[in-house]
């Protein structure tokens, strides 16, 4: 009873909070809500952001400690250098088929579970953020307003991590190890859509 | 000891903010309450507390933590005497807060004599942006009083919650969590940074 009355309630919550909520109308706004909107959905709405970003926290899952925890604090230090590059205009080429590249690398990564030493996974990982960032600083709308939308960018790339992670914790138990690998194969196979332009 | 040290903390944390409304000096209460807001009210001084506070935090328990205070103290004291109002510090100012929140988020606790470095540039750089634009003497005075009093309570209590936080939760994740948090910090200032000096357009 108390199980099945607790999950109406949650139930109930969530959907209230759905239609109470009102439509995110974000993209390129004026003032810090704005800008923190632009910037938060800019890694959140870009599907090849999402798949890489989750990929890392799966991996790190995967990897074990330290890595679990060393890849989401190398990540967005090495994405701020490529968004500083961005911002610089100092030209980075394949931008895209970098970004899509690292969906590849890392679901395949994840897929086949590899236990890459900490300094070559901090190493590949690190090469990838540099990718991400640039596109992150080079599209930064011009009427946001700019610390608003860098804090709002570097914390959604760290919450996606975050679920990565969450998700990756699952491997614990042999059916989420299952999961988290498919997982891997999935993200893989968008990052070949991205790159081959089929999506 | 260490319990009634972070009560107080803790304590200072509820005392609410004033707002920063603090380029002009004014005398009494009000010009020092200008003056502790003024050590937070741009992004650039925000992320440099922010980001010097975990990294001092991070040493508060070795030997090295009275006299990175001290540096930090002397320093912002120097930078007072030493700038006038209006200085660019911003760009200087982020980058000091990007490498103190890179090396709190690669190497905590480790390196106290360049942490020691980055604590004494980012309190100069915080005592030139603390001087008032305009007033008397004696609303300078005090509004300097009050950033002096901010910026260092501000300091000393990011600090003593890292340093809380660390001491109280011994799961490993909340120290990583700290970690992670200084790396988005440093993240963010160096994005600044490329803002601040790029070219426009």
């Amino acid at each position: 009873m108390s199980q099945l009355s607790r999950f109406s309630r949650t139930a109930g919550l969530a959907v209230s909070t759905l239609l109470l909520a009102g439509p995110a109308l974000a993209h390129g706004g004026a003032g810090f809500g704005g800008g923190f909107g632009a910037g938060f959905t800019h890694p959140v709405l870009g599907w090849d952001h999402v798949a890489a970003m989750v990929a890392v926290g799966l991996w790190g899952a995967f990897l074990g400690k330290p890595a679990i925890w060393i890849l989401p604090v190398v990540f967005p230090l090495v994405m701020a250098v490529g968004a500083a590059m961005g911002i610089a205009g100092i030209p980075l080429p394949a931008v895209e088929p970098g970004i899509a590249m690292s969906a590849v690398v890392l679901g395949l990564m994840i897929l086949f579970a590899v236990r890459a030493p900490l300094w070559v996974a901090a190493t590949l990982v690190g090469v990838f953020a540099i990718f991400h960032g640039y596109a992150h600083g080079a599209e930064l709308p011009s009427t946001a307003n700019a610390f608003a939308f860098a804090v709002g960018f570097v914390l959604a790339t760290g919450l996606l991590h975050l679920c990565g992670i969450a998700l990756g914790l699952s491997i614990k138990w042999p059916a989420g190890r299952v999961a988290v690998r498919g997982a891997g194969a999935i993200i893989s196979l968008a990052g070949l859509a991205f790159l081959t332009g089929v999506a | 000891m260490t319990d009634r040290w972070h009560r107080w903390i803790w304590l200072l944390l509820a005392v609410p903010g004033t707002p920063a409304v603090a380029h002009d000096a004014s005398s009494g209460l009000r010009g020092l309450f200008a003056g502790v807001g003024h050590s937070f009210s741009t992004p650039s001084q925000v992320l440099c507390l922010l980001a010097l506070g975990l990294l001092a935090g991070g040493l508060v328990r070795s030997g090295w933590f009275p006299w990175l205070g001290g540096a930090s103290a002397a320093a912002f004291l120097a930078g007072l005497a030493a700038g006038h109002a209006g200085l660019p510090v911003d760009a200087p100012l982020f980058a000091a807060a990007f490498l103190a929140a890179a090396l709190a988020a690669l190497l905590p606790g480790r390196l106290p004599s360049v942490a020691m470095g980055l604590l004494a540039a980012g309190g100069f750089l915080l005592g030139i942006s603390a001087l008032p634009d305009s007033g008397t003497l004696v609303g300078k005075a005090v509004t300097i009083a009050g950033s002096v009093l901010g910026a260092g309570l501000g300091l000393v209590c990011i600090a003593a919650v890292a340093d809380a936080i660390t001491a109280r939760f011994a799961a490993p994740w909340v120290a990583m969590g700290l970690r992670v948090i200084a790396a988005w910090l440093g993240a963010i200032a160096l994005v600044m940074l490329a803002l601040t000096v790029a070219p426009a357009g």
